[in-house]
Protein backbone atom coordinates (compact mmCIF):
# COMPACT_ATOMS: atom_id res chain seq x y z
CA UNK A 1 0.00 0.00 0.00
CA UNK A 2 2.70 2.68 1.07
CA UNK A 3 4.42 3.59 -2.22
CA UNK A 4 7.00 6.31 -1.24
CA UNK A 5 9.18 4.86 1.22
CA UNK A 6 12.93 6.11 2.36
CA UNK A 7 15.29 4.10 3.90
CA UNK A 8 16.68 4.52 7.14
CA UNK A 9 20.50 5.84 5.31
CA UNK A 10 18.52 8.61 4.10
CA UNK A 11 16.57 9.65 6.50
CA UNK A 12 19.90 10.50 8.54
CA UNK A 13 21.38 11.66 5.57
CA UNK A 14 18.76 14.38 4.90
CA UNK A 15 17.78 15.70 8.05
CA UNK A 16 21.49 14.98 10.01
CA UNK A 17 20.23 13.13 12.89
CA UNK A 18 22.48 10.63 14.64
CA UNK A 19 21.99 6.86 15.06
CA UNK A 20 21.53 7.71 18.95
CA UNK A 21 18.64 10.38 18.22
CA UNK A 22 16.62 8.12 15.62
CA UNK A 23 17.22 5.04 18.37
CA UNK A 24 16.31 7.35 21.28
CA UNK A 25 13.12 8.84 19.20
CA UNK A 26 11.85 4.99 18.18
CA UNK A 27 12.17 4.02 22.22
CA UNK A 28 10.11 6.66 23.22
CA UNK A 29 7.34 6.12 20.82
CA UNK A 30 8.13 9.38 18.90
CA UNK A 31 8.46 7.21 15.45
CA UNK A 32 5.69 5.23 15.87
CA UNK A 33 6.83 1.48 15.48
CA UNK A 34 4.90 0.82 12.42
CA UNK A 35 6.55 3.22 10.86
CA UNK A 36 9.95 1.09 10.75
CA UNK A 37 9.01 -1.82 7.67
CA UNK A 38 11.94 -4.24 7.04
CA UNK A 39 12.17 -5.10 3.85
CA UNK A 40 15.02 -7.22 2.43
CA UNK A 41 17.75 -5.67 0.27
CA UNK A 42 20.92 -7.07 -0.83
CA UNK A 43 22.75 -6.15 2.14
CA UNK A 44 20.42 -8.41 4.22
CA UNK A 45 17.45 -6.31 5.81
CA UNK A 46 16.97 -2.60 5.50
CA UNK A 47 14.46 -0.56 7.11
CA UNK A 48 12.22 2.11 5.32
CA UNK A 49 10.27 4.38 6.74
CA UNK A 50 6.88 6.21 4.56
CA UNK A 51 8.56 9.10 3.36
CA UNK A 52 6.61 11.95 4.01
CA UNK A 53 5.37 11.40 7.31
CA UNK A 54 8.63 10.14 8.32
CA UNK A 55 10.42 13.53 7.49
CA UNK A 56 7.56 16.01 8.45
CA UNK A 57 7.39 14.03 11.94
CA UNK A 58 11.29 14.89 12.41
CA UNK A 59 11.18 18.54 11.31
CA UNK A 60 8.12 18.81 13.61
CA UNK A 61 10.12 16.90 16.58
CA UNK A 62 13.35 18.76 15.80
CA UNK A 63 11.13 22.56 16.00
CA UNK A 64 9.94 21.02 19.15
CA UNK A 65 12.93 19.51 20.82
CA UNK A 66 14.16 23.01 22.51
CA UNK A 67 10.82 23.84 24.12
CA UNK A 68 10.00 20.20 25.51
CA UNK A 69 11.53 17.37 26.79
CA UNK A 70 11.44 13.92 25.20
CA UNK A 71 8.96 12.32 27.77
CA UNK A 72 6.47 15.47 27.00
CA UNK A 73 7.20 14.54 23.12
CA UNK A 74 6.29 11.19 23.08
CA UNK A 75 3.04 11.94 25.41
CA UNK A 76 2.23 14.24 21.90
CA UNK A 77 2.63 11.22 19.54
CA UNK A 78 2.23 8.07 21.85
CA UNK A 79 -1.36 6.73 20.68
CA UNK A 80 -2.79 7.70 23.79
CA UNK A 81 -4.69 10.92 24.02
CA UNK A 82 -3.40 12.65 27.07
CA UNK A 83 -5.92 14.07 29.81
CA UNK A 84 -6.50 17.08 27.64
CA UNK A 85 -9.44 18.37 28.76
CA UNK A 86 -10.75 21.89 27.82
CA UNK A 87 -13.46 24.15 29.06
CA UNK A 88 -16.56 24.25 26.85
CA UNK A 89 -16.14 28.15 27.02
CA UNK A 90 -12.51 28.12 25.95
CA UNK A 91 -13.19 25.23 23.37
CA UNK A 92 -13.84 28.24 20.39
CA UNK A 93 -10.64 30.07 21.55
CA UNK A 94 -8.94 27.27 19.98
CA UNK A 95 -9.95 28.06 16.62
CA UNK A 96 -10.18 24.41 15.94
CA UNK A 97 -14.10 24.23 15.13
CA UNK A 98 -16.55 26.76 13.55
CA UNK A 99 -19.42 27.78 15.68
CA UNK A 100 -22.01 26.11 13.31
CA UNK A 101 -19.70 22.34 14.33
CA UNK A 102 -19.91 23.08 18.04
CA UNK A 103 -23.40 23.72 18.03
CA UNK A 104 -24.65 20.95 16.06
CA UNK A 105 -22.18 18.08 17.91
CA UNK A 106 -23.19 19.72 21.09
CA UNK A 107 -26.44 19.25 20.62
CA UNK A 108 -25.87 15.40 20.26
CA UNK A 109 -24.48 14.86 23.30
CA UNK A 110 -25.18 15.15 26.61
CA UNK A 111 -24.62 18.39 28.08
CA UNK A 112 -21.29 19.16 29.80
CA UNK A 113 -19.08 21.80 30.83
CA UNK A 114 -15.70 20.08 30.15
CA UNK A 115 -15.05 18.36 27.03
CA UNK A 116 -12.24 15.48 26.96
CA UNK A 117 -10.37 14.82 23.90
CA UNK A 118 -11.98 12.11 22.30
CA UNK A 119 -14.94 14.82 22.06
CA UNK A 120 -12.71 17.34 20.54
CA UNK A 121 -11.38 14.52 18.16
CA UNK A 122 -14.80 13.55 16.80
CA UNK A 123 -15.69 17.26 16.61
CA UNK A 124 -13.01 18.21 14.77
CA UNK A 125 -13.61 15.17 12.10
CA UNK A 126 -17.02 16.37 11.78
CA UNK A 127 -15.50 19.33 10.92
CA UNK A 128 -13.14 18.27 8.58
CA UNK A 129 -16.11 16.29 6.63
CA UNK A 130 -18.35 19.23 6.71
CA UNK A 131 -15.56 20.93 4.00
CA UNK A 132 -16.13 18.12 1.55
CA UNK A 133 -20.17 18.51 1.28
CA UNK A 134 -21.42 15.82 3.53
CA UNK A 135 -25.07 16.19 3.93
CA UNK A 136 -26.29 17.08 8.37
CA UNK A 137 -28.38 14.31 8.51
CA UNK A 138 -25.09 12.06 7.01
CA UNK A 139 -22.90 13.79 9.38
CA UNK A 140 -25.07 13.05 12.58
CA UNK A 141 -24.77 9.47 11.63
CA UNK A 142 -20.84 9.90 11.45
CA UNK A 143 -20.70 11.49 14.75
CA UNK A 144 -22.94 9.36 16.73
CA UNK A 145 -20.92 6.42 14.79
CA UNK A 146 -17.73 7.49 16.34
CA UNK A 147 -19.37 8.46 19.87
CA UNK A 148 -20.11 5.14 20.34
CA UNK A 149 -17.83 3.22 18.41
CA UNK A 150 -14.54 5.20 18.21
CA UNK A 151 -12.44 4.69 21.34
CA UNK A 152 -9.11 6.79 20.61
CA UNK A 153 -7.68 5.68 24.11
CA UNK A 154 -7.77 2.10 23.16
CA UNK A 155 -7.16 1.50 19.44
CA UNK A 156 -4.94 4.32 17.35
CA UNK A 157 -4.10 2.62 13.85
CA UNK A 158 -7.60 2.93 12.73
CA UNK A 159 -8.85 5.21 9.63
CA UNK A 160 -12.32 6.15 8.77
CA UNK A 161 -13.67 5.85 5.50
CA UNK A 162 -16.64 7.37 4.20
CA UNK A 163 -18.37 5.36 0.34
CA UNK A 164 -21.06 7.00 -1.15
CA UNK A 165 -23.35 5.26 -3.62
CA UNK A 166 -26.56 7.67 -4.65
CA UNK A 167 -27.60 9.28 -1.59
CA UNK A 168 -26.40 6.76 1.13
CA UNK A 169 -23.63 7.25 2.91
CA UNK A 170 -21.26 4.35 4.60
CA UNK A 171 -18.98 5.19 7.33
CA UNK A 172 -16.39 2.38 8.76
CA UNK A 173 -13.44 2.25 10.62
CA UNK A 174 -10.86 0.51 8.81
CA UNK A 175 -7.12 -1.05 10.30
CA UNK A 176 -4.69 1.13 9.04
CA UNK A 177 -3.78 0.74 5.47
CA UNK A 178 -6.09 -1.49 4.67
CA UNK A 179 -6.72 -2.38 1.07
CA UNK A 180 -10.09 -1.51 0.38
CA UNK A 181 -11.96 -2.33 -2.99
CA UNK A 182 -15.63 -0.94 -3.78
CA UNK A 183 -18.22 -1.79 -6.46
CA UNK A 184 -18.02 1.13 -9.58
CA UNK A 185 -20.91 2.51 -8.74
CA UNK A 186 -19.56 3.37 -5.22
CA UNK A 187 -17.61 6.13 -4.32
CA UNK A 188 -14.88 6.78 -1.56
CA UNK A 189 -15.40 10.27 0.13
CA UNK A 190 -13.56 10.68 2.75
CA UNK A 191 -10.19 8.89 3.89
CA UNK A 192 -8.64 10.16 7.63
CA UNK A 193 -5.62 8.66 9.22
CA UNK A 194 -7.08 8.59 12.82
CA UNK A 195 -3.57 8.27 14.41
CA UNK A 196 -2.83 11.61 12.43
CA UNK A 197 -5.90 12.82 12.86
CA UNK A 198 -4.98 12.54 16.40
CA UNK A 199 -1.52 13.96 16.60
CA UNK A 200 -2.41 16.77 14.89
CA UNK A 201 -5.26 17.80 17.01
CA UNK A 202 -2.77 17.10 20.13
CA UNK A 203 -0.52 19.29 18.91
CA UNK A 204 -2.42 22.39 18.19
CA UNK A 205 -4.31 21.81 21.54
CA UNK A 206 -1.13 22.04 23.61
CA UNK A 207 0.33 24.78 20.64
CA UNK A 208 -2.70 27.23 21.41
CA UNK A 209 -2.86 26.90 24.97
CA UNK A 210 -0.68 29.95 25.72
CA UNK A 211 2.65 28.43 25.13
CA UNK B 1 -14.02 11.16 62.13
CA UNK B 2 -12.34 9.21 59.82
CA UNK B 3 -11.70 6.22 62.06
CA UNK B 4 -14.09 3.99 60.01
CA UNK B 5 -11.76 4.32 57.06
CA UNK B 6 -8.93 3.18 59.23
CA UNK B 7 -9.30 -0.10 58.68
CA UNK B 8 -5.88 -1.96 59.34
CA UNK B 9 -4.89 -4.60 56.98
CA UNK B 10 -4.56 -8.27 57.95
CA UNK B 11 -1.44 -10.70 57.33
CA UNK B 12 -1.91 -13.44 55.60
CA UNK B 13 0.34 -16.59 56.38
CA UNK B 14 0.36 -19.68 54.78
CA UNK B 15 3.12 -22.64 56.32
CA UNK B 16 2.67 -25.59 55.57
CA UNK B 17 -0.01 -26.39 52.81
CA UNK B 18 -2.64 -24.17 52.22
CA UNK B 19 -4.81 -22.29 49.89
CA UNK B 20 -6.47 -18.63 49.79
CA UNK B 21 -8.56 -16.78 47.57
CA UNK B 22 -6.78 -13.49 47.85
CA UNK B 23 -7.81 -9.87 48.32
CA UNK B 24 -6.12 -7.29 50.03
CA UNK B 25 -3.18 -7.40 53.12
CA UNK B 26 -0.50 -5.96 54.58
CA UNK B 27 2.13 -8.88 54.10
CA UNK B 28 1.85 -11.79 52.44
CA UNK B 29 4.03 -14.91 53.47
CA UNK B 30 4.02 -18.14 52.04
CA UNK B 31 6.45 -20.79 53.28
CA UNK B 32 5.22 -23.87 52.68
CA UNK B 33 3.12 -24.40 49.49
CA UNK B 34 0.72 -22.33 48.77
CA UNK B 35 -2.05 -21.23 46.61
CA UNK B 36 -3.41 -18.11 45.96
CA UNK B 37 -6.53 -18.59 43.33
CA UNK B 38 -7.70 -14.72 42.89
CA UNK B 39 -5.99 -11.32 43.04
CA UNK B 40 -3.68 -9.79 45.52
CA UNK B 41 -3.14 -6.47 46.61
CA UNK B 42 -0.36 -5.87 49.67
CA UNK B 43 2.38 -4.34 50.66
CA UNK B 44 4.38 -7.25 50.77
CA UNK B 45 4.64 -10.25 49.47
CA UNK B 46 6.95 -13.23 50.30
CA UNK B 47 7.24 -16.55 48.69
CA UNK B 48 10.24 -19.03 50.38
CA UNK B 49 8.62 -22.53 49.51
CA UNK B 50 6.40 -22.99 46.43
CA UNK B 51 3.80 -20.74 45.68
CA UNK B 52 1.16 -20.09 43.07
CA UNK B 53 -0.89 -16.93 42.42
CA UNK B 54 -3.50 -17.51 40.01
CA UNK B 55 -4.76 -13.85 40.12
CA UNK B 56 -3.28 -10.78 39.39
CA UNK B 57 -0.64 -9.06 41.93
CA UNK B 58 -0.16 -5.82 43.08
CA UNK B 59 2.40 -5.11 45.95
CA UNK B 60 5.21 -3.10 47.41
CA UNK B 61 7.73 -5.26 47.64
CA UNK B 62 7.62 -8.86 46.17
CA UNK B 63 10.68 -11.34 47.37
CA UNK B 64 11.02 -15.09 46.02
CA UNK B 65 13.58 -17.62 47.14
CA UNK B 66 11.94 -20.76 46.74
CA UNK B 67 9.95 -21.49 43.29
CA UNK B 68 7.20 -19.52 43.15
CA UNK B 69 4.35 -18.90 39.52
CA UNK B 70 2.45 -15.75 38.94
CA UNK B 71 -0.34 -16.12 36.38
CA UNK B 72 -2.06 -12.71 36.70
CA UNK B 73 0.03 -9.52 35.46
CA UNK B 74 2.25 -7.92 38.65
CA UNK B 75 3.32 -4.33 39.83
CA UNK B 76 5.38 -4.00 42.26
CA UNK B 77 8.13 -1.28 43.50
CA UNK B 78 10.82 -4.12 44.37
CA UNK B 79 10.98 -7.50 42.64
CA UNK B 80 13.80 -9.84 44.07
CA UNK B 81 13.82 -13.16 43.61
CA UNK B 82 16.51 -15.42 44.02
CA UNK B 83 14.78 -19.09 43.47
CA UNK B 84 13.25 -20.32 40.04
CA UNK B 85 10.17 -17.92 39.73
CA UNK B 86 7.84 -17.59 36.36
CA UNK B 87 5.72 -14.78 35.73
CA UNK B 88 2.99 -15.90 33.10
CA UNK B 89 1.68 -12.11 32.85
CA UNK B 90 3.65 -8.57 32.09
CA UNK B 91 5.48 -7.62 34.69
CA UNK B 92 6.00 -4.13 35.77
CA UNK B 93 8.36 -2.79 38.35
CA UNK B 94 10.74 0.32 39.54
CA UNK B 95 13.60 -2.26 40.93
CA UNK B 96 14.01 -5.67 39.21
CA UNK B 97 16.61 -8.33 40.91
CA UNK B 98 16.82 -11.57 39.88
CA UNK B 99 19.37 -13.72 40.95
CA UNK B 100 18.32 -17.72 40.23
CA UNK B 101 16.52 -18.87 37.17
CA UNK B 102 13.29 -16.87 36.15
CA UNK B 103 11.21 -16.68 33.27
CA UNK B 104 8.54 -13.63 31.61
CA UNK B 105 5.98 -15.40 29.42
CA UNK B 106 5.02 -11.75 28.37
CA UNK B 107 6.66 -8.10 28.55
CA UNK B 108 8.93 -6.73 31.32
CA UNK B 109 8.75 -2.99 32.24
CA UNK B 110 11.09 -1.34 34.61
CA UNK B 111 13.52 1.01 35.62
CA UNK B 112 16.44 -0.84 36.79
CA UNK B 113 16.89 -4.77 36.62
CA UNK B 114 19.81 -6.54 37.72
CA UNK B 115 20.26 -10.23 36.28
CA UNK B 116 22.79 -12.21 37.62
CA UNK B 117 21.20 -16.27 36.66
CA UNK B 118 19.47 -17.21 34.09
CA UNK B 119 16.55 -14.94 32.71
CA UNK B 120 14.07 -15.84 29.86
CA UNK B 121 11.83 -12.98 28.72
CA UNK B 122 9.04 -14.16 26.17
CA UNK B 123 7.62 -10.95 25.37
CA UNK B 124 9.85 -7.22 24.97
CA UNK B 125 11.79 -5.73 27.32
CA UNK B 126 11.28 -2.11 27.58
CA UNK B 127 13.08 0.21 30.32
CA UNK B 128 15.46 2.39 32.30
CA UNK B 129 18.89 0.00 32.47
CA UNK B 130 19.49 -3.60 32.37
CA UNK B 131 23.01 -4.93 33.82
CA UNK B 132 23.26 -8.51 32.91
CA UNK B 133 25.97 -10.92 34.66
CA UNK B 134 24.22 -14.15 34.07
CA UNK B 135 22.60 -15.55 31.29
CA UNK B 136 19.63 -13.23 29.21
CA UNK B 137 17.65 -14.35 26.49
CA UNK B 138 14.63 -12.09 25.01
CA UNK B 139 12.74 -13.23 21.98
CA UNK B 140 11.67 -9.82 21.36
CA UNK B 141 12.87 -6.26 20.84
CA UNK B 142 14.76 -5.15 24.02
CA UNK B 143 14.71 -1.70 24.31
CA UNK B 144 16.31 0.25 27.25
CA UNK B 145 18.30 3.44 28.17
CA UNK B 146 21.27 1.80 29.57
CA UNK B 147 22.25 -1.90 28.63
CA UNK B 148 25.27 -3.57 29.56
CA UNK B 149 26.56 -7.35 30.08
CA UNK B 150 28.69 -9.65 30.71
CA UNK B 151 27.67 -12.83 30.35
CA UNK B 152 25.87 -14.61 27.78
CA UNK B 153 23.21 -12.72 25.75
CA UNK B 154 20.78 -13.70 22.85
CA UNK B 155 18.28 -11.25 21.81
CA UNK B 156 15.88 -12.28 19.29
CA UNK B 157 14.71 -8.86 18.21
CA UNK B 158 16.33 -5.22 18.45
CA UNK B 159 18.31 -4.20 20.70
CA UNK B 160 18.12 -0.35 21.40
CA UNK B 161 19.77 1.78 24.01
CA UNK B 162 21.24 5.04 23.92
CA UNK B 163 24.96 3.04 25.58
CA UNK B 164 25.24 -0.44 24.77
CA UNK B 165 28.12 -2.13 26.47
CA UNK B 166 28.85 -6.03 26.27
CA UNK B 167 31.16 -7.79 27.60
CA UNK B 168 31.85 -11.26 25.80
CA UNK B 169 32.86 -14.11 27.55
CA UNK B 170 30.72 -16.89 26.26
CA UNK B 171 28.61 -17.07 22.61
CA UNK B 172 26.16 -14.47 22.32
CA UNK B 173 23.77 -13.36 19.44
CA UNK B 174 22.14 -10.78 19.21
CA UNK B 175 19.27 -9.94 15.39
CA UNK B 176 19.85 -5.82 15.44
CA UNK B 177 21.52 -3.56 17.79
CA UNK B 178 20.93 0.09 17.65
CA UNK B 179 22.09 3.04 19.74
CA UNK B 180 24.26 5.78 20.18
CA UNK B 181 27.78 4.14 22.03
CA UNK B 182 27.86 0.53 21.31
CA UNK B 183 31.08 -1.19 22.56
CA UNK B 184 31.56 -4.96 22.73
CA UNK B 185 34.56 -6.32 24.37
CA UNK B 186 36.30 -9.69 24.78
CA UNK B 187 36.85 -10.93 28.05
CA UNK B 188 40.01 -12.28 28.03
CA UNK B 189 40.29 -15.52 30.13
CA UNK B 190 42.21 -17.97 29.58
CA UNK B 191 40.15 -21.32 32.00
CA UNK B 192 41.31 -24.26 30.60
CA UNK B 193 38.10 -25.58 31.81
CA UNK B 194 36.19 -23.12 29.33
CA UNK B 195 38.47 -23.62 26.66
CA UNK B 196 37.50 -27.49 26.87
CA UNK B 197 33.80 -26.87 27.05
CA UNK B 198 33.98 -24.51 24.20
CA UNK B 199 35.98 -27.03 22.81
CA UNK B 200 33.33 -29.97 22.73
CA UNK B 201 30.39 -27.29 22.36
CA UNK B 202 32.19 -25.80 19.53
CA UNK B 203 30.96 -22.45 21.11
CA UNK B 204 33.41 -19.86 20.30
CA UNK B 205 33.41 -16.14 22.16
CA UNK B 206 31.89 -14.26 19.57
CA UNK B 207 28.84 -12.03 19.36
CA UNK B 208 27.10 -12.73 16.18
CA UNK B 209 25.03 -9.79 14.97
CA UNK B 210 23.01 -8.96 11.80
CA UNK B 211 23.06 -5.47 12.13
CA UNK B 212 25.20 -2.91 14.40
CA UNK B 213 24.48 0.44 13.97
CA UNK B 214 25.56 3.53 16.05
CA UNK B 215 27.33 6.90 16.61
CA UNK B 216 30.11 5.66 18.26
CA UNK B 217 31.24 2.15 17.63
CA UNK B 218 33.88 -0.16 19.23
CA UNK B 219 33.48 -4.09 18.39
CA UNK B 220 35.98 -7.23 19.27
CA UNK B 221 35.40 -10.99 18.54
CA UNK B 222 32.03 -9.83 16.78
CA UNK B 223 30.77 -11.34 13.52
CA UNK B 224 28.29 -9.16 12.01
CA UNK B 225 26.84 -8.82 8.21
CA UNK B 226 26.73 -4.88 8.49
CA UNK B 227 28.04 -2.11 10.81
CA UNK B 228 26.95 1.39 10.69
CA UNK B 229 28.08 4.23 12.08
CA UNK B 230 29.51 7.84 12.65
CA UNK B 231 32.97 6.47 14.09
CA UNK B 232 33.42 2.76 14.16
CA UNK B 233 36.95 0.78 15.25
CA UNK B 234 37.11 -2.59 14.30
CA UNK B 235 39.09 -4.26 17.13
CA UNK B 236 40.55 -7.76 17.03
CA UNK B 237 38.57 -11.26 15.75
CA UNK B 238 35.91 -9.55 14.18
CA UNK B 239 34.51 -10.97 11.44
CA UNK B 240 32.72 -7.88 9.20
CA UNK B 241 30.93 -8.10 6.01
CA UNK B 242 30.28 -4.28 4.76
CA UNK B 243 31.25 -1.37 7.27
CA UNK B 244 29.60 1.75 5.96
CA UNK B 245 30.60 4.94 8.27
CA UNK B 246 30.87 9.09 7.85
CA UNK B 247 33.26 9.51 9.87
CA UNK B 248 36.14 7.61 10.96
CA UNK B 249 37.22 3.91 10.20
CA UNK B 250 39.68 1.96 12.45
CA UNK B 251 40.59 -1.94 11.16
CA UNK B 252 43.30 -3.66 13.87
CA UNK B 253 44.47 -6.81 13.25
CA UNK B 254 43.52 -10.08 12.89
CA UNK B 255 40.25 -8.47 11.70
CA UNK B 256 38.19 -9.43 8.38
CA UNK B 257 36.19 -6.26 6.57
CA UNK B 258 34.75 -7.19 3.55
CA UNK B 259 33.46 -3.60 2.28
CA UNK B 260 34.63 -0.58 3.64
CA UNK B 261 31.99 2.19 2.46
CA UNK B 262 32.35 5.93 3.09
CA UNK B 263 29.01 7.90 2.95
Amino acid sequence: METDLISKKEVLEQTGISYGQLYRWKRKNIIPESWFIKKSSFTGQETFFPREKMLSRIDTIKEMKDDYSLDELSDFFSPNPTKIEVHADELPSHNILSEDTLSFCTTLLPARKVFEFPDILNMSIIEKAKRIQVPREELQTLFLFLHEKFTPLKDSSLELVGLRKGEEYIWMLLPLHSELLVDHLAQTVLKFDLQQTMEELKITLTNSRGV
Amino acid sequence: MNTVEKKELHDLKISGSGTSGGGKFDAVKISGSGKIVGDIDCHELKISGSGTISGDVKAGYIKTSGSSTIKGNTKAETITTSGSSKNEGSVMAAEMNTSGSSIFSKDLIFKTFKVSGSCKVEGRIQGGSIKASGSLRVEKDCEVETFSSSGSVHIEGLLNADRIQIEINHESSIKEIGGETIVVKHHNSNGLIKQMVNFFLQKEDYLFSEMIEGDEVYLENTKAKLVRGKNVVIGENCDIDTVEYSGSLDVKQNSRVGEKVKF
